[in-house]
């Protein structure tokens, strides 16, 4: 394998307090390179998600630098923004799932919003939503939804597009240990096929069957703790 | 295991929310409002047209003093005259009736007293000026004092007073508009409140403000098509009752103003007007409500 140039995601020195709050990260330096699979771990309350949405652009850092794609985004107008979230994909910790839209519209959404029709997208959404065991609730409504089957929705949802960079947070939090590894399985497939994973979790028996990066957060402080 | 139910796209924004009825009323009754005055400034442009070309085609004599005081009736006596000058001249005596008519523009509704005499009046179609003066000769020799009037005074007063009445009606008219500009764009920002999680996810998954936008243009450029409908439709309807109740429906005088199939193009044209205040206000103010909320990174 070539070592690979530049990061595909940069944190330089990146801090992050809510309001006038303390600050939940201070001077988080990270840089993942493209393709590479790590994990994010730390206690409840920790700032893993805090650190994703900074990642994912639901948050802006109070200071520092965030690069995504050898991009730094503070320079980067909405359009291009919008742009650099079409390449990545979001499993976040509240669903966000539209409540009138089916399982289906749901999974297809990211497709849709970017002016695809129904023909290009309805065999490939069919197919992911049947891998992650939802194939008979095409039509459902997600209020319908156990926790677990809005979580594999919104994963559905999030790596639909292929993107090039998957941020998932705690995704296996609700779903039971055979449905993880069938997760974990999604995952990993799509690193094979290039896409950068980044996934914060809890859940040890995830973390001890892979080869991946490990970064804990612990007091606002980002460490790399191993490769396995 | 799979799901045979067939998949149909549901659109991105729920149908028929609760919160997007008061828009759909008000925007009905902005219509309304606004297809009512057209429809009333339409019918009366065409009364005032008609009876302008009606004084424009006519004259009317004036009998200031008959050349025998004493004979109650001098009318004809001066339309044989008028058919001395040119035979078979369409002319004839205006009736008490009519007389009484022909004040009202000047001095309004008011009950003119039973027993006020009024001046004897002549109306005839519009003579040529040499025809004009040998009728004044001949009715000078023969003793009557008169005026003819060829209506030039009354048609400009009845420019003027319809030129005021124009006016005031797109006064009314734009004002309506600018209020439903206002409504539209109140109601747009209560209804993105509402879809407030629609958005997020549709900024979170990469769709562009354009593409956000153009939801709410179209469902609200939709609502406001409709409703606009409604309130049009509603206007005929109204405008047609009401000359039903004034008997007004099967005269001459709803062939000459009533509602006619040019009105209808009018209407539609106000009625796309409506839809789109609501479309371009709702994506103005998406636009600008996407603009505030971003993140700025
Ligand atoms: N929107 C917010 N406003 C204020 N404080 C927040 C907000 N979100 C998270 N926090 C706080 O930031 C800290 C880190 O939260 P979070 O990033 O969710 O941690 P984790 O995902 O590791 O459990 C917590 O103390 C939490 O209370
Ligand atoms: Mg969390």
């Amino acid at each position: 394998m070539r070592p690979n140039h530049s990061p595909i995601i940069k944190l330089d020195r990146v801090a992050l307090r809510y309001g006038n709050g303390p600050e939940i990260l201070s001077d988080i330096d990270m840089e993942l390179s493209p393709g590479s699979f790590s994990f994010l771990t730390g206690a409840s309350g920790a700032g893993k998600s805090s650190l994703l949405k900074l990642i994912y652009l639901a948050l802006a850092p109070s200071r520092g630098m965030v690069s995504l794609f050898g991009e730094t985004l503070s320079k980067l107008d909405p359009e291009a923004i919008q742009l650099l979230k079409r390449r990545i994909g979001v499993v976040s910790q509240d669903y966000e799932l539209i409540p009138h839209l089916s399982v289906f519209d749901n999974a297809a959404l990211p497709l849709r919003a970017t002016g695809k029709t129904r023909k290009a997208y309805e065999a490939n959404t069919k197919e992911l939503l049947d891998w992650v065991g939802l194939g008979d609730k095409l039509s459902h409504s997600p209020r319908t939804l156990s926790g677990g089957e809005q979580q594999r929705v919104a994963i559905a949802r999030a790596v639909m597009t292929k993107p090039e960079i998957l941020i998932a947070d705690e995704p296996t939090a609700n779903v039971d240990p055979d449905m993880g590894q069938r997760l974990l399985r999604l995952f990993m497939e799509l690193n094979r096929s290039g896409t950068t994973i980044f996934i914060a979790t809890h859940d040890m028996h995830l973390l001890d069957q892979f080869r991946a990066n490990r970064f804990h957060l612990e007091n606002g402080s980002l460490t790399m703790s191993s490769t396995k | 295991m799979s799901d045979t139910t067939p998949i149909t796209e549901a659109p991105i924004l729920p149908d028929n929310q609760p919160e997007e009825r008061p828009l759909f009323f008000i925007m009905a009754i902005m219509s309304y409002l606004t297809a009512l005055t057209l429809l009333f400034g339409l019918m009366g442009f065409r009364v005032s047209q008609s009876w302008q070309q009606d004084l424009a085609g006519s004259m009317t004599i004036q009998l200031l003093e008959a050349a025998d005081p004493l004979d109650p009736n001098p009318g004809p006596k001066i339309i044989e005259h008028i058919r001395e000058v040119s035979p078979r001249h369409k002319a004839s005596v205006v009736s008490e009736k009519d007389s009484r008519a022909l004040l009202r523009p000047w001095i309004g509704d008011l009950e003119l007293p039973g027993d006020l005499s009024l001046p004897v009046l002549i109306r005839l179609d519009a003579l040529p000026q040499d025809k004009l003066t040998e009728l004044q000769s001949k009715l000078e020799v023969s003793g009557f004092e008169v005026d003819i009037d060829d209506h030039s005074v009354w048609r400009k007063n009845i420019q003027r007073s319809w030129r005021g009445v124009q006016l005031g009606m797109l006064a009314i008219i734009l004002i309506i508009l600018t209020a439903s500009i206002s409504i539209s764009s109140y109601a747009t920002q209560s209804v993105l409140r509402a879809r407030q999680n629609i958005i997020d996810v549709l900024s979170h998954v990469g769709a562009k403000d354009q593409f956000i936008a153009k939801l709410f243009v179209s469902r609200f450029g939709g609502l406001g098509l409709k409703a606009a409908c409604v309130g049009s439709i509603l206007a005929l309807i109204s405008v047609l009752v009401l000359g039903l109740f004034i008997g007004f429906t099967g005269s001459d005088l709803q062939k000459i103003v009533g509602p006619k199939l040019s009105d209808l193009i009018i209407l539609g044209l106000l009625t796309a007007i409506m839809g789109i205040i609501s479309g371009v206000t709702a994506g103005h103010i998406t636009r600008s409500k996407l603009r505030t909320d971003r993140v700025s990174l």
